[in-house]
């Protein structure tokens, strides 16, 4: 069976050869080349924002003429009159102005009370149901790792390392695949094998670089159980860095991204693989830091600010290279806080909270049926729509993926894209 | 042990005969008429030897014995020390291991700079203890006392995104001053460290306004794990961790360094947790999870992952769970029972794990002769001055820690209340690139006169697949004069990524 370790491999030879483009990476240039507004199939791309921590729904999208609300959130609430109107009875957190213009433009679909059945509060356990798609969680292939499968299946991967591509120093459980390598990245900057001290030998990478041979004889033997996976790793990073290197001269931001801000760092690098070309199918980048069980508004506010600059940027950066018809944004949490806020000034762990749907291919608006505050489980919002339901709609509609082989059940769609 | 007398395969010539030999016989046949195609000879055989090639009988070696020993059980070990510690002989070197109070730590004690907590509330805090840690790991004569110190930093965690250095200093050292102790001392005292207060809330949970943050977590990742407790259980548990608050000012909670018991915040009336009813403080709720089988068994089977191979057969986690359970949960027999097993001396277990990031530049700095004596950290290229003061080259272990992030791993800064995943997710492009760039860094800020030999024994234990054998053979050749680039490669091996 021919792997795609050996794939990459072969696409490495006209690395070495001494080509500024290697053939492997032709497609991807080609397909930004020649961007259209309906962009086909197989140039789309989707990224996903993950919300580390379980972020505050009900201060992300306001109740804010709910009573229940007022009540529950002493010192948390958001005021109705700084909220940013969706409805009459619905607002968007002031921060999130962005988002706002994004939403009278008709690119932001909310979908509200995204949840699952028997909610689990433990970050890990309700992360790994996400990140599976299954709500036994666990260790298997991510949701975006089973896609990434079926890519390859059916002939219609582009075979680049990058083709999965997470933002960090590590691989996002979505992409994970046990078929499928995929990239971590950082930064452009540092993602280059520098040269040998004393005999400046190993320019970046060529066909008699020791490295590759250690590791490519390494993998053969199998005393321990990470030899493939050491091959297969140093190929991609060889390969992928090889790629950018060559690419990173060529791309000029078409939007101020915020400084010292981690995700606009993120988001611009998935920009600049996007414009550069270099297969990317699914991007995963994350914000961090919304597990506030305490002293909540200073953090909340600042993140929320954070991921709207970030998204802004991002948005305007796309639509100036000509990219936006091709990319759809996703965010996710692993759950929302309790609807009652703590003794902390923060809120405990909860259940269900809104997802933004975000870009030119969708079809912007409220879907989905507000939480009610006064049906709570155990304090605890009830879930009106599966997030599968939401998966499915971008695996069916947009990535025109098998929804219900990938997901392994029938969850329904959300008719939030464009036709 | 099989293979006593007779080289191990991989170190036996190959000769033509064996190659023809080993290729008529089923899959390796297929293989060779693959290869053959247009492929030099020399590969061939490279192929043969590559897939024959196992650890069998590796540690036939005594000091083989001791330098795994060493790296699983300590930061690695300069070829002067794994001299005195293979003098001891296996059983006297995890002995001396063991019973670290009786090895004097004066020289590192002396070479650490002083801090002073009330000082690293500045921008500079994170840094100079993150230096202060590497230095550690480099220096010290208790290289088990610091491996444990990482142990619980990764199990009980706090993090400087939500915690000043100086309660992470002070957390770090109670860490290590229990690093043996017994479990449910040593979570009884996490309890009320000001760290871990700040870090899972419990500063602010108060009678009447319970917190669940802490609760939560000591159950789930501290100790049974999930499926052993109810969403009632936490709510219930939290309201018995009620009571406890820094002694601080509002303005400065990050930076508290102790913490008090008030009667007045704590809910005195009755909870019930674990079906059981009565009017619980912190300290009962962990009496009433550290026994439980589920805590002894996860526990146990952690600590065999850290220093043993992860996923453990069924009946050694048994044992390790009695062996807490009858020894009033004392870390310290676990960790003796562990290094005692053969399965820790098995081919199982044999380069069994990837090197966490602080592993692998803390192994790495100290092959080079280390801590102390290092060029990187004292002669060769002068070190920045350090801000923190003192002893040799604080700058540059400063450098040393800061080099980690990019591989995944920045001390006192886990990505989340689970700490850092081992295993497998240590590895993938951007942190493997970022090992070799930091091996190729060191190689030149440190130089390098050793010849391979001395590299491969010093990091590898002499004991590399042919084909990285041959090839760094065949560089050393083509490169004469180039040992820092051979310092490089070696640190670059698989063979060196990995435990």
């Amino acid at each position: 069976m021919f792997s795609r370790r050996d794939f990459l491999k072969q696409g490495l030879l006209p690395v070495f050869a001494g080509s500024a483009v290697p053939t492997v990476f032709a497609n991807g240039v080609a397909a930004s080349a020649a961007d259209s507004p309906n962009a086909p199939i197989s140039d789309r791309v989707l990224v996903l924002v993950q919300l580390a921590g379980g972020n505050d729904g009900l201060n992300t999208v306001i109740p804010t003429q709910d009573g229940a609300y007022h009540d529950a959130r002493p010192t948390l609430r958001v005021d109705a009159a700084t909220a940013l109107p969706l409805t009459a009875s619905l607002g968007l957190h002031p921060n999130l102005k962005n988002l706002k213009a994004r939403f009278d433009a008709g690119q932001l679909a909310i979908v509200q009370g995204v949840g699952y059945p028997s909610p689990n509060l433990s970050h890990f356990a309700s992360m790994s149901i996400w990140e599976t798609a299954s709500v036994q969680g666990g260790i298997g292939d991510g949701w975006l790792g089973r896609y990434l499968n079926y890519l390859d299946q059916v002939g219609e991967s582009p075979n680049h390392a990058l083709e999965g591509l997470s933002v960090g120093p590590l691989i996002a459980p979505e992409l994970r695949s046990q078929k499928t390598a995929t990239a971590a990245l950082q930064d452009i900057q540092s993602f280059r094998l520098q040269p040998l001290p004393s005999s400046g030998h190993g320019t970046p990478v060529d066909a008699e670089n020791p490295l590759m041979k250690f590791y490519g004889a390494f993998h053969k033997t199998s005393p321990a159980p990470y030899g493939a996976l050491l091959d297969t790793t140093l190929t991609e990073a060889l390969t992928s860095s090889k790629a950018l290197q060559a690419t990173d001269k060529a791309y000029q931001p078409k939007a101020t991204y915020p400084d010292r801000s981690p995700i606009a760092s993120s988001l611009r690098l998935v920009a600049e693989t996007l414009v550069s070309g270099l297969g990317v199918r699914v991007a995963h980048v994350t914000l961090g830091g919304f597990d506030n069980h305490s002293n909540e508004k200073p953090v909340h506010d600042r993140l929320l600010a954070d991921l709207d600059a970030a998204l802004g940027a991002f948005l305007l950066d796309l639509e100036g290279h000509g990219l936006a018809d091709r990319v759809l944004i996703m965010t996710w949490s692993e759950f929302g806080r309790r609807v009652t806020e703590n003794g902390s000034r923060g809120t405990d762990h909860g259940t269900a909270a809104p997802m933004f749907v975000l870009g030119a291919p969708v079809k912007g608006g409220l879907y989905g049926e507000t939480p009610n505050l006064k049906a709570l489980n155990n304090g605890n919002l009830q879930f009106t729509t599966d997030f599968r339901a939401v998966y499915a709609t971008v695996l069916q509609g947009y990535l025109k993926a098998p929804a219900s082989d990938l997901l392994g059940g029938d969850f329904g769609t959300i008719p939030l894209l464009k036709a | 042990m099989e293979q006593t007398g007779s080289p191990p395969i991989w170190r036996r010539p190959v000769t033509r005969r064996a190659v023809l030999a080993a290729g008529a016989t089923g899959a390796a046949a297929t293989a060779v008429a693959v290869l053959w195609k247009g492929d030099a000879l020399g590969q061939v055989l490279n192929h043969i030897r590559d897939t024959t090639h196992g650890y069998q009988g590796v540690f036939a070696s005594q000091r083989v014995r001791v330098a795994h020993l060493l790296r699983r059980a300590g930061f690695g070990a300069t070829p002067a020390e794994l001299d005195r510690y293979t003098a001891m002989g296996v059983t006297g070197a995890s002995s001396a291991l063991l019973n670290y109070q009786a090895t004097s730590n004066q020289a590192l004690e002396a070479a650490l700079p002083s801090i002073d907590p009330a000082t690293l509330a500045g921008g500079k805090g994170a840094g100079t203890i993150q230096a202060w840690w590497l230095q550690r790991m480099l220096q010290t004569a208790r290289p088990l006392e610091e491996r444990m110190t990482l142990f619980w930093h990764g199990l009980l965690t706090s993090g400087l995104d939500k915690v000043g250095p100086a309660p992470l200093f002070i957390q770090n050292q109670l860490f290590r001053t229990m690093a043996l102790a017994n479990f449910d001392d040593l979570l009884k005292a996490v309890s009320k460290d000001p760290a871990m207060m700040l870090y899972l809330d419990t500063e602010t949970n108060r009678k009447g306004r319970p917190n669940e943050n802490y609760a939560r977590e000591l159950m789930e990742l501290f100790t049974t794990g999930i499926g052993h407790y109810t969403e009632d259980d936490v709510r219930e548990s939290a309201r018995a961790f009620t009571g406890w608050t820094l002694n601080t000012t509002p303005k400065d909670r990050r930076n508290a360094t102790a913490s008090s018991f008030v009667a007045r915040y704590h809910d005195d009336g009755m909870k019930t947790f674990l079906g059981k009813t009565g009017n619980f403080t912190g300290d009962d709720i962990v009496e009433m999870l550290v026994p439980l089988r589920a805590t002894a068994e996860r526990l146990t089977a952690r600590l065999f992952g850290f220093f043993a191979y992860p996923n453990p057969d069924p009946a050694i986690v048994h044992h390790l769970a009695d062996v807490f359970q009858q020894n009033r949960y004392s870390i310290r027999a676990v960790v003796s029972e562990i290094l005692a097993m053969d399965a820790f001396y098995s081919e199982q277990a044999y380069r069994s794990l990837v090197k966490s990031p602080a592993e692998f530049v803390a192994q790495s700095l100290r092959g080079l002769s280390g801590g102390a004596a290092s060029p990187w950290t004292s002669g060769g290229r002068p070190a920045s001055p350090s801000p923190s003061g003192g002893g040799q080259g604080g700058g540059a272990f400063r450098q040393a820690a800061t080099a980690m992030a990019p591989m995944g791993q920045v001390l006192f800064y886990p990505p989340n209340v689970a700490g850092w995943p081992a295993g497998s997710s240590w590895i993938n492009s951007s942190t493997l690139l970022s090992r070799v760039n930091f091996a190729t860094a060191l190689a030149q800020k440190a130089g390098s006169a050793a010849s391979l030999d001395q590299l491969l024994a010093t990091f590898v234990d002499g004991t590399v697949s042919p084909t990285t054998h041959d090839t760094l053979t065949q560089f050393a050749h083509d490169n004469p004069g180039a040992s820092a680039d051979l310092l490089s490669l070696t640190l670059s091996t698989p063979e060196f990524q990995l435990n």
